[in-house]
C-alpha cells in the first residue's frame, strides 16, 4: 500500500519537474525560422529579420544545377557521373578555342592543371531537375566547374516537362550545327584537296618513271 | 445447456499507414480482447531494390544510394558502404589521417541526431509529445553542422571512396564544440523532463522483456543488443577507422527499472549513446591532423576481382556490407544487412501476450527504421 502511494508521489513530482522545464523554455529564444518572410540564403541574411541561433543557407549548399556553356567542353564527363542519367548532353565539332575567364585568363583543367581546351559544343544540355537527386556527383567530376549547385530550390512547375532544364536554346543550337557542317566541310573539301594532290605526284612520279 | 461460450480471434491490421509505426510497416494482429495472441509483421512495402540498382550503377555512383538506405543516419550508412569499397580495392592504408577524423566526427554527429529522433519519436508514441519537439529543435543544429560541412541536410553524400568530398569549412570545428557544450546541457534537462518521469518509466519497464540468450538467438545488433546487458560494439570489439586511438564506453543495459532488457533499457542505452559520442567528438576535435582530406582515387574504379565483408557501427547497430566483384566498373552482387531487420523479426516472439498499446512501445523502443528495414 505504501508503495502504491509512492509510486502515485514520485509520479506528480516528477511530472511537476518537467512542467518546469517545460515552463521554462517559454522564456527561451525561439529557434523557428519563419522561412518565406525570413530571407534564408546566407548566414547574413537570415540575421537581418530572424534572432535564434541557426544558421542561414551555408555557399556550398547543393540546390538547383546550373551549368555555365563558355566553360563547358562538351566533356560529358558529368553525364557519366550522374548515377541516374538525369544530364543529356549531344555535342557536335567546333573552332578549336582555349577557354577563358571573363578577365581572359585562361581556364585551367582542376585536375590536371593544363589549359582547357575546347574542340566539341554541346547541342544539348538537358537536366531533369525533377528526377535530380542533388547528390553532388557531378559538379566534382567537372574538369572545368562549368556545372554546379546554386543555392536555388524553390522550383514549382506547372507539369514535369517544364522542369527540365534546357541549357541550349534552339538558336545557338542551329548557329553550332551550321558551324559544325561548314567544319565539315572545309575538312571534307582539305581532304579532297590533299588527296588530289597526292594523286597529282603519283602521277608525276609514274610519268618520270616511264 | 452447458456448451461453451466461444470466443474467436479477432484479426486486425495495424499499419501500413500508422502514426506510430513512423514509416510504412504492417503488423497483423491477432487479438483476444486487449491481448496480442499473434502478431505478424509484414514487411516490404518500403522495397525500392537499392541492392539491384547498385549492379547498374558505378561504384562511386552508389554513394548516394547508400543515403537512401537509412535516411536517419545517410553520414553512417556512407561510411560503412565507402569502407567496403576501400577494404576490396585494398586501400584502407591509404586514407589521409585528416579524413578519418572528419569521418568519425560527421558520423558520430549523425548518430546523435539519430538516436535524438529515436528517443523523440518513443516518447511520442507514449503520448509525451513535448520532448520530441525539444529533441527535433536540437537536431535542427546538428543539420545545420553537417550542411555547412557537405551542403545537404539529409543526405549528404559527403563521404566518398578514399577520403571525403571537401575538406571541411573553418568554422565547423569551433562550431561544433559551441553545439556540443550546449547539447550536454540540454541531454540532461530533456531527461529530466521525461527520461526521468516516473509515469513514463513505469510505462516502459518490464515491456517486451529480451533476455540475453533470446537476444542472440535472434542476432539483435547495436543499442538493442546492449540493452539486453551484452556488452558487444562494433567500434570497440572490431574496431575500424580511428576508433581505437579514441577513448570511449560502452553503456548496456542493467535493468534500471526492472528487468534486464527490457523497453527502458534499450531506451537508456540510446541516452547513454548521445552521451558517449559526444565524448567521442571531443577528442577527435583536440586530436584532428591538418593535411589531405582526399587519397588519389581514378575517376574509374575497377576493383580486382573477389568479396568482402565490412561491418560498422551504425545507429542501428551492426550494419554490413557485402560486394562482390567481378573486376568491372559496377557491383556483382551487393547485400545490405541493417539492424531494423533483426528487430523486426524478433517483434512476433517479443509481442506476444502484451496489450496493442505496448506494441508501440515495443516498436519505438527497438528504433525501427522502415526504408532501411526493406531496402
Amino acid at each position: 500500500m505504501g508503495a502504491y502511494f509512492q509510486n502515485i508521489k514520485d509520479g506528480f513530482t516528477t511530472a511537476f519537474e518537467g512542467m518546469s522545464i517545460s515552463f521554462a523554455t517559454m522564456f527561451v529564444r525561439k529557434e523557428t525560422v519563419q522561412y518565406p518572410e525570413v530571407d534564408i540564403s546566407s548566414n547574413a541574411t537570415i540575421a537581418e529579420k530572424y534572432k535564434g541561433s541557426l544558421m542561414g543557407m551555408p555557399e556550398n549548399y547543393r540546390g538547383i544545377l546550373d551549368v555555365d556553356l563558355s566553360l563547358c567542353t562538351a566533356c560529358q564527363i558529368c553525364q557519366k557521373a550522374c548515377p541516374i542519367d538525369c544530364i543529356v548532353i549531344d555535342n557536335i565539332k567546333c573552332d578549336k578555342t582555349k577557354l577563358s575567364d571573363g578577365d581572359g585568363s585562361p581556364v585551367l583543367n582542376r585536375f590536371t592543371q593544363k589549359e582547357a581546351l575546347k574542340t566539341r559544343t554541346v547541342t544539348r544540355f538537358d537536366i531533369n531537375a525533377a528526377k535530380c537527386m542533388y547528390c553532388g556527383l557531378c559538379e566534382k567530376a567537372c574538369p572545368t566547374s562549368a556545372i554546379r549547385h546554386t543555392n536555388q530550390f524553390e522550383m514549382n512547375r506547372e507539369s514535369q516537362e517544364e522542369l527540365i532544364l534546357r541549357f541550349v536554346s534552339d538558336d545557338v543550337k542551329a548557329t553550332a550545327e551550321k558551324r559544325a557542317s561548314e567544319i565539315e566541310a572545309e575538312a571534307a573539301a582539305k581532304k579532297a584537296a590533299k588527296a588530289k594532290k597526292a594523286q597529282e605526284e603519283k602521277a608525276k612520279e609514274k610519268g618520270a618513271e616511264e | 445447456m452447458t456448451s461453451a461460450l466461444k470466443t474467436e480471434y479477432l484479426t486486425i491490421n495495424m499499419g501500413p499507414q500508422h502514426p506510430s509505426t513512423h514509416g510504412v510497416i504492417r503488423f497483423i494482429l491477432k487479438t483476444d480482447g486487449e491481448i496480442i495472441y499473434e502478431c505478424d509483421p509484414d514487411v516490404g512495402y518500403l522495397h525500392r531494390g537499392i541492392e539491384k540498382i547498385a549492379e547498374s550503377v558505378t561504384w562511386q555512383g552508389f554513394v548516394p544510394y547508400t543515403d537512401r538506405v537509412d535516411y536517419v543516419c545517410a553520414m553512417n550508412s556512407n561510411l560503412s558502404y565507402c569502407m567496403a569499397v576501400e577494404k576490396l580495392m585494398g586501400m584502407e592504408t591509404e586514407i589521409p589521417k585528416r579524413a578519418e577524423y572528419i569521418r568519425v566526427i560527421v558520423s558520430e554527429l549523425n548518430r546523435i541526431s539519430s538516436h535524438a529522433v529515436a528517443i523523440g519519436a518513443a516518447d511520442m508514441d507514449m503520448g509525451a509529445f513535448t520532448p520530441f519537439v525539444h529533441f527535433l529543435r536540437e537536431r535542427e543544429h546538428i543539420n545545420d553542422l553537417l550542411e555547412m560541412a557537405c551542403g545537404a541536410r539529409l543526405t549528404y553524400n559527403y563521404i566518398c571512396i578514399g577520403g571525403v568530398h571537401n575538406d571541411l569549412p573553418p568554422a565547423f570545428l569551433s562550431k561544433t564544440a559551441e553545439f556540443l557544450d550546449h547539447f550536454e546541457i540540454v541531454v540532461e534537462q530533456i531527461n529530466r523532463l521525461i527520461s526521468y518521469n516516473q509515469i513514463f518509466i513505469k510505462r516502459f519497464a518490464n515491456v517486451a522483456v529480451v533476455p540475453p540468450k533470446m537476444a542472440i538467438d535472434y542476432n539483435l545488433v547495436g543499442p538493442n543488443l546492449r540493452g539486453s546487458g551484452i556488452k558487444f560494439d562494433v567500434r570497440k570489439d572490431k574496431p575500424y577507422s580511428v576508433y581505437s586511438d579514441l577513448d570511449f564506453d560502452i553503456p548496456i543495459g542493467s535493468g534500471r527499472a526492472g528487468t534486464l532488457g527490457d523497453c527502458y533499457d534499450r531506451y537508456m542505452v540510446r541516452v547513454e549513446e548521445i552521451r558517449e559520442s559526444i565524448k567521442i567528438i571531443r577528442q577527435c576535435l583536440k586530436q584532428i591532423p591538418a593535411g589531405e582530406t582526399k587519397a588519389i582515387v581514378k575517376s574509374t574504379i575497377k576493383p580486382p576481382k573477389g568479396h568482402v565483408y565490412f561491418r560498422t557501427e551504425t545507429p542501428r547497430g551492426d550494419t554490413g556490407y557485402f560486394l562482390y566483384s567481378d573486376g568491372k566498373t559496377s557491383p556483382t552482387r551487393l547485400k545490405i544487412r541493417t539492424g531494423s531487420f533483426t528487430g523486426m523479426s524478433i517483434i512476433p516472439e517479443i509481442a506476444r501476450g502484451v496489450f496493442i498499446a505496448d506494441l508501440v512501445a515495443i516498436i519505438g523502443s527497438l528504433d525501427i527504421v522502415a526504408p532501411e528495414l526493406d531496402r
